[in-house]
């Protein structure tokens, strides 16, 4: 039984176009090699086709974890709002996974700089051009969207108080003491990833029983680690 | 009355010992329903001991009629790990799962659940949180549903028909393993009889992801030939399970073990990933077995099993597709894509153009011909 799939070579190029160093012209030069030689593309057997893969890794890589990590704050008017960084132009292939998985909500995620909404309901057509000075406003103006739009609504048996405080104390349940295995943790969570917001509680927990396990180094230590 | 964060601490405590890797489910997606899953599974966490959380994983109650010496909700466990026993209500439960969903902590659920008295009615009680979240709450994601020992065809149907995937917990190999850590569970009638029913079920369509199950290995003397004869045959068109899962015996009052001590499950997974993905049969895997029934330690399997195979070495520009998946070092990926060099007639003379389609040279270079390169003895690799 085969558990591979192959990127076709089409999507790899398309996600190396997100990357933040891929230019006009690079991104014009793939294009021409996904016609003429695809198979340099997925085989790698040539600079261009190592450069494509490289970077639409990087790309399905921040895509990957964002779509992964992020945490939601629900609004009662099906808004999940969203926070992270990026260092791609990923969000396409974000919002398309998020989307996917979350078809009846409106997807709410700042950035450093912008933000971005994305739905797959079928009853909103195209979003308005959505705007404010601030967080806050930005999200009135969505909520008042979505108001307007459709009647459905997240039920209020899901707005949990403390709803954080419940996950933090289910994941620290799930940990196997006997099992502790830091490296591939780590392989899984390196340290530039763990730096991320979205992964406070990852990171807390593991400097608790970092220190609790009379370990000689904390996570400070792995932190400044190369 | 405990809270229900109470009872989520201590029903997410004694449910984290079962295993669960996917979250995929090709089933159609359902028009209106919160949440699809996906063709490929999302971890939304990691925990210090390298594994994933992609589901709420816990049990519905942790009290148990059962004996069985590993598990620590077992009426033989007299240890001061005993805890308090508590229960869901099936709309508390329902009702976390979905705040958990829309803040993107989890795919979906992993609904286990100790035997308060009857099998059959602890089943309903499943039965009844699956249904209110895929009818009340509209919930379209992942669920992973736990087949209890001793459960009755039409509850289990019933769950089928409503779970993305179910697993039952073999623990043991055989019967006779079984008795030795647990009085009170048949082998034949309450583990492989329902295992029987999934065969029919999964045929008529339900259970879209399939059915898996999880052995424990270490707290009998059972040998991996012992368990290796369960895998296979299960593996096979007569039983047709999925995944299979093992884990180390840990005794509830343990210290740390040494990482060492995994090594045998490690084993263990690599002979199951050779048979489902690398196509070896299980002839040619049991073949690797010591004469005490026991999967070496020290090598790795595949190299074990490539330093008895003829074929090699392999001319790379030549070889198969299943001839490529015998070489150490060479995987789907690699192997996928050696081919489709092969299909574009470009001649591979170079170790780097191995590396470049992701071979592990160092494994793989003594079992290959490269250009005029043969790496002619093991000693050259060693
Ligand atoms: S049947 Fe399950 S919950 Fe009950 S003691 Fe055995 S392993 Fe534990």
């Amino acid at each position: 039984m085969s558990v591979f799939r192959q990127t076709p070579a089409r999507q790899l190029v398309k996600a190396a176009s997100y990357h933040v160093d891929s230019t006009e012209e690079f991104n014009e030069e793939a294009r021409v090699l996904l016609v003429s030689a695809p198979y340099e593309i997925i085989t790698k057997c040539s600079e261009m086709g190592v450069l494509i893969n490289k970077r639409a890794s990087a790309v399905y890589r921040e895509a990957n974890q964002i779509s992964s990590f992020v945490k939601f704050e629900p609004l009662p008017e099906m808004i999940l709002v969203g926070e992270c960084v990026l260092e791609h132009n990923s969000f396409p292939i974000i919002s398309r996974w998020i989307c996917n998985r979350l078809k009846n909500f409106i997807i709410l995620i700042f950035t450093q700089k912008t933000f971005f909404v994305a739905s797959n309901r079928k009853d909103i057509g195209s979003f308005p051009e959505f705007n404010g000075d601030s967080r806050e406003e930005v999200i009135e103006h969505v909520r008042n969207f979505a108001r307007e739009s459709f009647d459905e609504r997240i039920p209020e048996d899901y707005f949990i108080e403390e709803g954080e405080l419940y996950w933090k104390e289910y994941y620290e349940t799930q940990f196997l003491e006997q099992r502790t295995n830091l490296k591939l943790f780590h392989q899984f969570l390196p340290k530039k990833v763990l730096e991320k917001e979205s992964l406070r509680l990852e990171r807390e927990f593991l400097e608790k029983i970092t220190l609790k396990n009379d370990l000689n180094h904390t996570l400070d230590d792995f932190l400044e680690e190369d | 009355m405990p809270s229900t964060l109470e009872k989520l601490r201590i029903l997410g405590d004694a449910a984290k010992y079962d295993l669960c890797a996917s979250t995929a489910s090709p089933k159609k997606q359902i028009a209106g329903a919160i949440g699809s899953p996906t063709t490929m599974g999302i971890c939304h966490s990691y925990l210090p001991d390298g594994r994933c959380i992609s589901l709420l994983k816990v049990l519905l109650t942790n009290k148990c009629i059962h004996d069985c010496v590993y598990c620590i909700n077992s009426t033989s466990n007299n240890s001061c790990f005993k805890r308090q026993t508590v229960s869901f209500d099936p709309d508390e439960l329902a009702n976390l799962t979905m705040t958990f969903f829309l803040r993107n902590h989890i795919e979906g659920l992993f609904l286990s659940s100790g035997i308060e008295g009857d099998a059959n009615q602890q089943a309903e009680r499943i039965h009844e949180t699956i249904k209110l979240l895929r009818d009340k709450h509209k919930f379209g994601s992942y669920i992973h549903a736990k087949v209890l020992p001793g459960i009755g065809k039409d509850e289990l149907k019933r769950i089928s028909e409503v779970a993305d995937r179910v697993s039952i917990n073999v623990e043991l190999p055989n019967s006779s393993r079984l008795n030795e850590v647990c009085s009170t569970k048949d082998y034949n009638s309450d583990i492989l009889r329902p295992s029987k029913w999934l065969t029919d079920f999964y045929k008529k369509g339900l259970i879209p992801s399939g059915y898996t199950t999880q052995y424990v290995v270490g707290s009998t003397d059972e040998t991996d030939e012992e368990v290796l004869k369960r895998v296979f045959d299960f593996y096979s068109n007569d039983w047709k399970f999925r995944r299979q899962y093992y884990s180390s015996y840990l005794p509830i009052t343990a210290e740390i073990p040494q990482p060492s001590y995994f090594l045998r499950e490690v084993r263990l997974y690599q002979i199951d990933w050779l048979h489902r993905v690398y196509d070896y049969n299980s002839q040619e895997l049991s073949s690797i077995l010591n004469e005490d029934g026991f999967i070496p330690l020290r090598d790795d399997p595949k190299l074990l099993l490539a330093r008895q195979d003829d074929i090699f070495p392999l001319d790379i520009n030549e070889a198969s597709y299943n001839e490529l998946m015998r070489v150490p070092g060479v995987g789907e990926r690699s192997a996928t894509r050696i081919i489709e060099l092969q299909r574009e007639k470009v001649d591979i003379r170079k170790p780097i153009q191995l590396k470049n389609v992701g071979v592990v040279i160092k494994r793989a270079l003594p079992f290959l011909k490269v250009g005029n390169m043969v790496q002619t003895t093991m000693d050259d690799f060693m």
